[in-house]
């Protein structure tokens, strides 16, 4: 019997994320899943299940958007909608299945067509209680997390500038990335206000995309590719979607991307992150929520996010390497793509493919998808290409 | 006889100085100010503010709750069942709509009295709100303002006994909305009160008087409730009552004329300063008048303080420009309201949204909200109780935000621990943006939400306490 450690990943693909206004769900999937399969060199009859992460309705019901897409007619295909965390937990779900030896070679993608439906933030009409909630955007969700961060540890606006400068630096470079441009410290402390301390630089974009993954076991990977990578950790954790309900939150730690961060280490016998982690692409929806994401990890004190970042340990060449292909800020956040997204670009800095970016000597690489409004649910992911 | 039990009031916070108006269409302004309803306020919302002012949030041996309104916010589904299920009213108390005229408000005290004296209820709170539009540039544009006022009628320990009712009527087209319009018409404002509402006003009242065996000397306040500024005092004139501190002050100076909730509000201004023996006459109203008289008791002296009209008057941010007025009275186009929503989700919890029940868990004691079977602290399954949460509390968190849809943004949201448990995230409102600061004391005040559904979706918000003010409940 297999596990989870047998896991290889032995393609991915990726479509270039962005107001993609000319491509239509069906492209982007297609382009995506035709690039990851091409990176294996397998034929879509090769594939025995597939996994897609969607949130939104209006991007896709059910798996059948992947065969529309691909023309996988007759394998079983499940669609996967958990937040941002919706591709992430697609290539959770087609691990397992492979792991579990009840398939050998499955894909794992996701897709978001939000430009479709308007530019203005995330769509959340209709989420939840029609009263109990309203008035909640994705930003107040997380920027929540700034009044109550500041006043424990001394946390300031310029410390989440601060993680917006890195990663527009470091995507600045990656041609599949929504924007192509740095950004100053200051751009970042004059952009318009969009929630509390958070200003138009500190969120994401709204971006259209899609990513895909070919999945199988480690005996069947070494046929197709020396340079496979393989699951070292994996730990997932759901929280509440009423955390602001909650007495015993306290809004100084995301508690889902602890406690999956948690059971991801212990699998992977990581016991000194820091030091054992040569980058993570870490869930950057808002700067706010790298700055949290980053101490609950492990890769610095609980508080020690804004200074650590703004000190450089988290730079493309510092301790660890936090998003180093742009992450959701300057990459761009399809929202069922983004979990995918992360395992395509680990694996390429994985492969010594990641051109012009590339975290020299990297070995272990992470990724971390948070989503919710606030974090409501995660997932973590260690790769290795140590054989 | 019934007797008032209780009186409250509700002024919106915001104000419109009548020079703005003046100004920005070159025409003559008045002095003083209206009172100004928020865009997240309605006559439900501000009758639901004066009656818990009247009530203190205690529903207890309320036995029914009458509602008047010349705009109400549905044509036709009723005002007071909601008003009386956000005050927690038992299901059986007895409720009424009273409307399409101004006489309305006193016409449903004067119900409240009979239902009373029958024996029909035990006691009836009356609740009386206005939430005015009127035509820009119009004389009415500088006179109507916003409120609501709210009596309590029972028996037994009233701060003021019910002496007598006298009632007529006159069929005049005065002014008058046709079905769907939210602007009046009117015919001669001149014509109408010279022939009209002064004579049938002092007439009653010179009726009244008489039949109730008053000496008009021993009248210790006129409480006349007129629709414009000077008709109370040429009313007063018509009577011989020559001392100004006899007539009550009719609220145009700095809130605006009330309509249906007019007299309400004006008993309430006039209980405020009331002394035991005195003797009311309240009166007023539009195509049926009503005139009331009142002789207050020792138990006024033992009524627990509140806002009602001083506390509320108090209380106020002036707006800035006649443009954030006219958003306000729906007279700038809003942005389309893509919320959506359910009559029937919003019926199953009925009790959580509307007189803000939580639970209580029965194993750790936590109280909680929104209400779950499984407590959020112990996980424990189905040991909990219903348990209403406290209008107040403390500022735990909050947020400023730019990106909800909101016709003055920034959206305030906030995260408060309620006195007595339960922590609940609220939008807040009637705030100064960027002034919240944890820790800060705040109310809560229930306000429409949004329009989904096609219907209007109300719901609680916090707001800072009303400076000025005596603490609600």
């Amino acid at each position: 019997m297999a596990d989870l450690k047998d896991v290889a990943v032995i393609g991915v693909g990726a479509t270039k994320f962005g107001e993609n206004f000319d491509w239509g769900v069906d492209d982007m999937l297609t382009m995506a899943c035709f690039e990851a399969m091409e990176d294996a060199k397998i034929e879509p009859e090769k594939l025995e299940a597939g996994w897609i992460g969607i949130q939104y309705p209006f991007t896709g019901f059910s798996g059948a958007t992947l065969s529309d897409a691909i023309k996988t007619y007759d394998i079983p295909i499940t669609h996967t909608e958990n937040y941002c965390v919706s591709g992430l937990d697609a290539f959770r779900n087609a691990c397992l299945a492979v792991a579990s030896e009840q398939f050998d070679m499955v894909i794992a993608c996701g897709v978001e067509k939000i430009t479709d439906q308007g530019g203005r933030g995330l769509p959340t009409a209709g989420f939840g209680h029609p009263v109990q909630m309203s008035g909640l955007t994705a930003p107040s969700a997380f920027g929540l997390a700034f009044p109550r961060h500041a006043l424990a540890f001394g946390t300031t606006k310029e410390h989440l500038a601060h993680v917006a400068v890195k990663n527009h630096f470091n995507g600045a470079v990656n041609p599949k990335a929504h924007f192509r441009r740095e950004v100053t410290l200051e751009q970042v402390m004059k952009a318009p206000i969009i929630s509390g301390p958070l200003g138009l630089l500190d969120c994401c974009p709204i971006s259209d995309g899609s990513a895909a993954a070919i999945i199988t076991r480690t005996d069947i990977a070494k046929k197709y590719r020396d340079d496979y990578v393989t699951i070292k950790g994996m730990g997932f954790a759901a929280y509440t979607n009423l955390m602001m309900y909650d007495k015993n939150f306290d809004y100084l730690a995301w508690r889902p991307t602890v406690k999956a961060a948690e059971k991801a280490y212990a699998m992977a016998g990581i016991t000194d992150p820091p030091n054992e982690v040569d980058l993570a692409e870490c869930h950057d929806c808002f700067t706010i929520t790298e700055i949290l994401n980053v101490e609950d990890l492990g890769f610095c004190k609980k508080g020690d996010g804004g200074p650590a970042t703004a000190e450089g340990r988290f730079n493309i060449d510092g301790q660890v390497a936090i998003n180093p292909s742009g992450g959701l800020k300057c990459f761009g956040h399809p929202i069922g793509a983004t979990g995918v997204r992360m395992v395509y670009e680990v694996t390429k800095q994985l492969q010594g493919r990641a051109d012009g970016r590339q975290r020299e000597g990297a070995k272990v690489g992470m990724a971390h998808n948070l989503g919710g409004l606030g974090g409501v649910v995660c997932g973590v992911v260690i790769l290795t290409n140590e054989k | 006889m019934a007797g008032i039990m209780a009186y409250g009031a509700y002024i919106p916070w915001l104000r419109l100085e009548r020079k703005l108006i003046a100004e920005s269409w070159g025409i003559p302004g008045a002095p003083g100010e209206i009172a100004v309803a928020n865009f997240d306020e309605d006559s439900i919302t501000m009758g639901v503010e004066a009656a818990r002012d009247c009530i203190q949030d205690d529903p207890d041996g309320v036995g029914g709750l009458y509602f008047a309104s010349t705009t109400a916010p549905y044509a036709a589904k009723s005002s007071a069942t909601v008003v009386a299920a956000v005050l927690d009213l038992a299901n059986d108390a007895v409720t009424a709509d009273f409307g399409a005229s101004l006489g309305s408000g006193l016409a449903a005290l004067v119900a409240a009295s009979e239902a009373v004296d029958s024996g029909a209820a035990s006691s009836v709170l009356v609740a009386a709100a206005e939430c005015q539009s009127a035509r820009p540039k119009t004389a009415d544009e500088q006179t109507l303002g916003d409120g609501a006022g709210a009596i309590l009628v029972g028996k037994g320990d009233a701060i003021a006994e019910i002496k007598g009712v006298y009632t007529s009527y006159d069929e005049m087209m005065g002014a008058w909305k046709l079905p769907g319009e939210t602007l009046s018409r009117e015919s001669n404002p001149r014509w109408y009160t010279a022939k009209g509402f002064i004579p049938d006003i002092a007439g009653a009242i010179k009726e009244a008087i008489a039949s109730f065996g008053v000496a008009p000397d021993n009248i210790a306040k006129l409480v006349v409730a007129a629709p414009d500024f000077r008709t109370h005092q040429q009313i007063a004139k018509a009577l011989g009552i020559k001392d100004p501190a006899k007539v009550q002050d009719a609220l145009f100076a700095f809130v605006g004329g009330c309509g249906a909730a007019q007299p309400l509000m004006m008993l309430a201004g006039a209980l405020e300063d009331a002394s035991p023996g005195d003797k009311i006459i309240l009166a007023g109203g539009g195509d049926t008048f009503d005139v009331v008289l009142l002789e207050v008791t020792d138990k006024i002296k033992d009524l627990a303080p509140r806002r009602a009209i001083k506390g509320h008057m108090a209380s106020k941010k002036n707006l800035d420009s006649y443009a954030r007025f006219l958003a306000r009275k729906d007279m700038v186009p809003a942005e389309p309201d893509e919320n959506v929503s359910s009559a029937i989700q919003m019926w199953r919890d009925r009790k959580s949204v509307l007189p803000l029940y939580g639970k209580k868990c029965e194993a750790c004691e936590t109280v909680y909200f929104p209400p779950r079977r499984v407590c959020p602290n112990c996980h424990e399954y189905d040991k909990n109780v219903d348990w209403k949460l406290a209008k107040k509390g403390v500022l735990w968190n909050s947020i400023d935000d730019m990106l909800a849809p909101n016709p003055e943004p920034p959206t305030t949201l906030t995260i408060s621990d309620l006195e007595g448990g339960g922590r609940i995230f609220l939008q807040m409102t009637d705030r100064e943006a960027g002034t919240t600061e944890l820790g800060m004391p705040v109310e809560l005040t229930f306000r429409i939400i949004h329009e989904g559904g096609g219907f209007h979706n109300y719901f609680w918000k916090t707001r800072p306490v009303r400076q000025g003010g005596i603490e609600n409940g």
